[in-house]
């Protein structure tokens, strides 16, 4: 055991031991014996061994039976952890008085006094830290030995008493934070009330200041809360050169526009910007870099009325088509003025934030600049399982709100490494919402800074935008349907104002009538309907507006003349509103190649209807003038049925012309071939001519005529006779006129005579 | 009918024309001329106005009815005897009597006889 504390060893006995070197880094040599001369007389000395611990080594003399000392007994005891808890209520002694006197928190004890009968009266001052004196406003004197309410009479209609006896009887201890406001104080008082033997130990501290604060957060917080329970503003439609299509009645009314004063006109011009050229310049700028594609987004200052003005968080959002052009921009705008002020006030105490937020805003915290979270709001808490003390300390972007993909949290942890760079950031974020929803936070991460400018705390916070995110992508969503289906269906839309008498165009609707402007006066419009329909579209839109008329919605086809001087046909449909200025919205479809198609077919269909009543007028005279001349029922059948076959001919000639008429080599080609042989007996001899349909059917039958004859006594009635038949045209009361001569040569005499026909080509 | 009316035929198609012509001889009506275009037509008033006149709607691509409006103003009945429909008469004739290709002769004896009379059809 010894060898524990002496480099020493069994072989070494018998040496003194001031020859051996020891393992303490403390300890005074063994005094000499001769110092010891009785039990008492015993040396001490605390040392602490190389490897820590410490120990009392006692030295005590050896006495023998005669008194005479004749060694010394060394011991070692291990006293550590007695010397270090003695250490320790040292060091807490000294501390609790220091932070009794020094400490900004009052301090009093006190002693109960009791009735005869025991019941506890009043208290009485034992003892005063110097804070208490001080926020009491008396000096140790008077309030040591002095009763309690001898001193503060007010204590006892206030209730306090009554609550410290309570403290006193059941050991409970009462902590509150009230204002007392008699006795000539007038402060918020913190306190922690506990019983000590038979009295109490009350500390407190003046919070006049924090409630103060406190206060004012709720303030501020109420002010937000009617912001985010109110996130109007403003939402639109606007084409890409900023001319304003569609806008929210809310907007309209916050700022007492009329809607005909803003929709159609350029963005900038409205009320709400007009007070300031640079703020619409700001505003030109935004749509420019917006049309190309760019979301635009900042705050800034919107007239309302006269002199009334908010702050709005404004954004432009481009809508584009599948080829990513930008065909429309959809401005929108959150109403930040409360919140900016909220934000300030929430930035201004944001050492105290406290649970008076709770039940606010979707999310307020208080981060270390690390990004730990040192605070977070109720509400914020609400949507997430875990208990606050497991969010507490963590690194914000990884705690559970943020659980939505490795993006978002990359982007909050971005947001926190600017922002404790001193910079203010800002964004949209997606943000877990109640039962596993999710929402759109305007999330921001603000830095709080102290005098001198250096970064202390980071405040996250972020209202709820999920609203104008859905109107937004609702709208576009309804836009961008809207805009495939007219365009699917060529149809172009148009709104009509009556009592301003202006008609508004989209783009295709423009480019239907080639209208340079998307604003057009119904006055002009009607000026471009076609003249036979002019009346018509008055009659229709007068009918429309009348309030008394059941036809609500009207369907009608006018002419209209392009201002390039085209005519077209269009399909209007109209839905009337009943509004007190009188409106109209719908659709415009050129139909003017439907149109021509119908009026083609219905020429067709005439013309058709028209032929075939004239082939039968001419079947029935063909029928009714052989009857007359014929001598027999045999002789009737055999005539009429080469006469049918000679006008079927002549038909097909037209048919194959496509009904422009028949070329006359075909026609003589196609009767005379039916009885002779062309290429041996046969010359036809002319220029090309083509003969109108009556002349074809009329020359057709003549020439049937004249080959039966010839085939049965002419010409071809016989092997060696010909037929020359030639022709040429000649213009006689300038019309052209073919002249045909018909000969045959080498056959019998016939009965009928050369013929010289002449017939209208 | 004691006295034989006379009645101008403007009809392009020759042998309809022929047969018109046979037809209304049998039923007491003189032909003055048949003709096939509206210059004939012309030129036939100058030698006689007849009582009446059947006209055809489209006389090789020309329509007759300027030659209508005249005829009436020389006191000529109209009749059209066409494969058109009476709606593509003008307004200003659509109280002629209007026979349809091809022809019921009855129903032609009585449209002629009725405007020449006077009466409508």
């Amino acid at each position: 055991m010894a060898a524990e504390f002496y480099n020493i060893t069994d072989a070494d006995i018998g040496r003194p031991l001031s020859h051996f070197t020891h393992r303490f880094t403390d300890l005074p040599p063994i005094p000499g014996a001769a110092k010891l001369r009785a039990a008492e007389d015993a040396v001490e000395h605390e040392a602490t061994l190389e490897d820590g611990r410490i120990f009392m080594r006692r030295v005590t003399p050896y006495l023998t039976g005669g008194g005479d000392t004749s060694g010394l007994v060394v011991t070692f005891v291990d006293i550590t952890e007695a010397k270090q808890t003695r250490d320790a209520l040292q060091v807490s002694e000294a501390r609790f008085r220091a932070a009794q006197q020094a400490a900004p928190d009052g301090f009093v004890m006190l002693h109960a006094k009791r009735a005869p009968t025991g019941q506890v009266v009043d208290f009485v001052y034992d003892y005063a830290n110097a804070a208490a004196l001080e926020i009491m406003g008396r000096d140790r004197e008077t309030l040591i030995g002095a009763a309690m309410l001898d001193l503060f009479p007010g204590l006892k209609e206030a209730g306090f008493i009554d609550k410290y006896v309570e403290v006193l009887n059941t050991g409970t201890a009462w902590r509150y934070e009230l204002p007392y406001r008699r006795d000539g104080l007038d402060a918020w008082f913190g306190a922690s009330v506990v019983k000590v033997a038979d009295g109490i130990a009350i500390g407190f501290a003046d919070i006049s200041d924090r409630k103060a604060n406190e206060l004012q957060l709720e303030t501020s917080a109420a002010r937000l809360q009617r912001v985010l329970d109110s996130v109007v503003a403003f939402v639109g439609v606007m084409d890409t050169d900023g001319t304003l299509y569609e806008a929210n009645q809310p907007a309209l009314d916050a700022a007492a526009v009329a809607r005909e004063d803003v929709i159609g006109k350029p963005f900038w011009d409205a009320p709400w910007w007009n007070y300031d050229a640079a703020v619409q310049n700001q505003l030109k700028d935004a749509i420019a870099r917006a049309a190309q594609g760019e979301t635009m987004r900042y705050d800034v200052k919107i007239r309302l009325t006269g002199d009334q003005f908010i702050y709005i968080d404004f954004q432009i959002v481009p809508l584009l088509d599948e080829d990513g052009n930008v065909v429309e921009l959809i401005p929108s705008g959150v109403n930040i003025n409360e919140r900016l002020l909220a934000e300030d006030a929430v930035r201004r105490n944001a050492e105290q934030l406290s649970e008076t937020l709770d039940g606010v805003a979707t999310l307020v915290g208080l981060l270390d600049t690390d990004g730990k979270v040192t605070d977070i709001n109720q509400t914020a808490m609400s949507v997430v399982t875990v208990p606050k003390s497991d969010v507490i300390g963590k690194y914000f972007p990884d705690t559970p709100w943020w659980d939505i993909s490795q993006e978002v949290r990359d982007k909050v942890a971005d947001a926190i490494r600017r922002a404790a760079g001193g910079e203010t950031v800002r964004q949209d974020l997606p943000w877990l919402g109640p039962n596993g929803s999710q929402l759109w936070v305007d999330f921001s991460v603000t830095p709080v800074k102290d005098t001198e400018g250096r970064v202390t705390a980071l405040v996250p916070s972020g209202a709820d935008i999920s609203e104008r995110k859905l109107a937004q992508e609702a709208l576009e969503e309804s836009r961008e349907r809207l805009r495939l289906a007219t365009r699917a269906a060529a149809l172009g839309t148009f709104d009509f104002n009556t009592e301003t008498g202006t008609v508004l165009w989209d783009e295709r609707a423009r480019e239907i009538l080639g209208l340079a402007r998307a604003e057009t006066t119904f006055d002009a419009l009607t000026a471009m309907v076609h003249d036979d329909d002019r009346d018509k579209v008055l009659g229709d839109v007068e009918q429309g507006l009348d309030p008394d008329s059941a036809e609500r919605m009207k369907t009608a086809e006018y002419r209209f003349l392009r201002p390039d001087g085209t005519e077209i046909w269009i399909e209007w449909h109209a839905t009337f509103y009943a509004t007190p200025q009188g409106r109209a919205v719908g659709t415009v479809q050129d139909i003017t190649t439907r149109k021509h198609a119908q009026e083609h077919q219905a020429l067709l269909l005439g013309e058709l209807n028209h032929r075939v009543k004239n082939s039968l007028a001419v079947i029935q005279a063909m029928a009714s003038q052989t009857l007359r001349n014929a001598k027999s029922l045999g002789a009737f059948r055999e005539a009429f049925n080469g006469r049918l076959s000679a006008i079927a001919n002549a038909h097909d000639i037209l048919v194959g012309n496509e009904h422009s008429g028949a070329d006359l080599l075909h026609l003589l080609r196609g009767q005379i071939g039916a009885y002779a042989d062309l290429d041996q007996q046969v010359v036809l001899d002319g220029p090309a001519v083509t003969l109108s349909p009556t002349v074809s059917h009329a020359l057709g039958l003549v020439l049937h005529e004249l080959t039966t004859n010839a085939s049965k006594y002419g010409a071809l009635s016989v092997e060696e006779g010909r037929l020359d038949v030639t022709w040429d045209t000649v213009d006689r009361r300038d019309r052209p006129h073919v002249r045909l001569s018909w000969k045959e040569s080498g056959g019998p005499p016939s009965p009928a005579p050369n013929v010289v026909a002449s017939a209208v080509a | 009918m004691t006295t034989e009316k006379t009645v101008l035929i403007v009809e392009d198609e020759g042998l309809v024309a022929m047969d018109i012509e046979d037809e209304l001889s049998d039923r007491g009506w003189k032909t003055v001329a048949a003709v096939g275009t509206i210059d004939a037509a012309m030129s036939a008033l100058e030698t006689q106005v007849p009582d009446l006149a059947l006209l055809d709607v489209n006389l090789r691509g020309t329509k007759s009815f300027d030659l209508a409006l005249t005829l009436r103003d020389k006191g000529v009945a109209v009749v059209f005897l066409s494969g058109n429909s009476v709606n593509d008469l003008p307004a200003s004739l659509q109280d002629c009597a209007f026979v349809q290709k091809p022809v019921n002769f009855d129903l032609l004896q009585t449209a002629l006889g009725n405007a020449v009379t006077g009466d409508r059809l």
